[in-house]
């Protein structure tokens, strides 16, 4: 057997909805654990206090990436056919700065409003409206707007090995070393900080 | 002494010799080893579900119902002298090179049924999943359904296999009455739209 399982048609669409659910019920789940359903806990990333996002987010690239690598090099994953979002770098840089507006502002990322609705939060519950009107509105106007500027940007599937001519492992070796740094310089930050506030 | 070290640390330092490793590795994508589940691959052999007939194919590329993805594995001269209209020409020293992928189905001819199964094994030897080989290869597609006889050119009077030939040529009569449109619709691509 080899992965991606239901792109070699080991199971179908129906199978692959409930393997959806449960992976999703396991993300959310441990988004939960790992403090995400709170707003408070979200938006202490942005002021500093508190680097779990960041190093909850990096924690979890350099697992999937390394696995990744490794599976491939194993011959037990198809890495060419692992689904990777196009690049449409101008679009993704606006979206990507609305979206953290609305982070900080709202105190929670798409995924992380859900999570917080499961437990009950009214404001997460909110967000989720939000969030759904402006799916609507996007899917709405997606042909007519957002599509033809989308399209000005697409650069099509996208990895740093292509675009920085270096090898795969080179690139996750990097990438690990980047995390590394950014857990050092997250830990000294929120001790600074801590010290600050007298604590 | 290990004991004393945080769990942090300890997977900081194992991410970082995977990182390590990982430059030696070398790419995930280009590994040239392969493995074979050989129960598999006997069964697939013996049953002969591996082999495609000239005329099953020509009459699913007639009907539209063709999901192969065909592959000549002659040279290049060969290829652009006369192939089935639609395949595509990956010598079969370059097959690693190819763009093929591991979830496709593949359909491989060559003149040398014997080049054609070593492709085969050779793909099947690294995952691809659905392998298969055109029976006669090029010489046998040219008999059943093109009606030409060996030794004969491919040019010399077939509007379907060849790209050379006259688009409004007449065919000669395949041997099992097989009537070939001039032009095949192009395959369309389905491409679903993925992502999170």
């Amino acid at each position: 057997m080899i992965a991606p399982l239901f792109k070699f048609g080991y199971f179908g669409d129906e199978f692959s909805l409930i393997i959806a659910v449960l992976i999703g019920i396991g993300f959310g789940f441990f988004l939960e654990r790992a403090g995400f359903g709170s707003s408070t806990k979200l938006a202490a990333q942005f002021y500093f206090y508190d680097m779990t996002v960041l190093k909850v987010m990096f924690t979890a690239i350099v697992t999937a990436m390394v696995g990744l690598l490794y599976f491939g090099w194993l011959g037990i994953l198809d890495l060419t056919l692992v689904s990777v979002n196009q690049t449409y770098l101008v679009s993704q840089i606006v979206g990507g700065l609305i979206l953290g507006v609305g982070f900080v502002i709202g105190g929670y990322c798409p995924g992380t409003s859900v999570v917080a609705c499961a437990t009950g939060k009214k404001d997460a519950m909110v967000f989720v409206l939000g969030v759904l009107f402006g799916i609507f509105v996007f899917g709405e106007l997606y042909s007519y707007i957002f599509e033809p500027i989308m399209d000005l940007s697409a650069m099509g599937r996208v990895l740093l090995p292509d675009v920085l001519h270096l090898s795969y492992g080179l690139v996750v070796f990097l990438v690990v070393v980047m995390a590394i740094g950014a857990f050092i310089l997250a830990e000294y930050v929120e001790k600074k900080l801590v010290l600050k506030k007298g604590k | 002494m290990i004991g004393k070290i945080s769990l942090n640390k300890k997977l900081a330092a194992l991410a970082i010799l995977l990182g390590l490793i990982g430059i030696l590795a070398g790419s995930p994508n280009e590994s040239s080893a392969g493995k074979i589940d050989t129960n598999q691959l006997a069964l697939e052999i013996a049953n002969q579900s591996n082999i495609i007939k000239p005329t099953d194919l020509a009459k699913s590329m007639i009907d539209g119902s063709n999901t192969f993805r065909m592959v000549d594995l002659r040279n290049e001269s060969d290829f652009t002298a006369g192939n089935i209209e639609g395949s595509e020409n990956f010598p079969v020293a370059q097959i690693n090179k190819s763009d093929l992928r591991r979830n496709e189905k593949i359909l491989l001819y060559s003149n040398s049924e014997i080049e054609t199964a070593q492709a085969w094994m050779l793909l099947k030897s690294k995952n691809y999943k659905s392998v298969y080989m055109l029976k006669g290869g090029w010489t046998g597609w040219q008999r059943e359904v093109l009606g030409i006889a060996e030794g004969q050119t491919a040019a010399s009077g077939s509007l379907f296999g060849s790209k050379t030939a006259d688009e409004t040529a007449v065919a000669p009569a395949p041997s099992d009455g097989i009537k070939l449109p001039p032009s095949m619709p192009a395959k369309s691509g389905k491409k679903k739209k993925e992502g999170c």
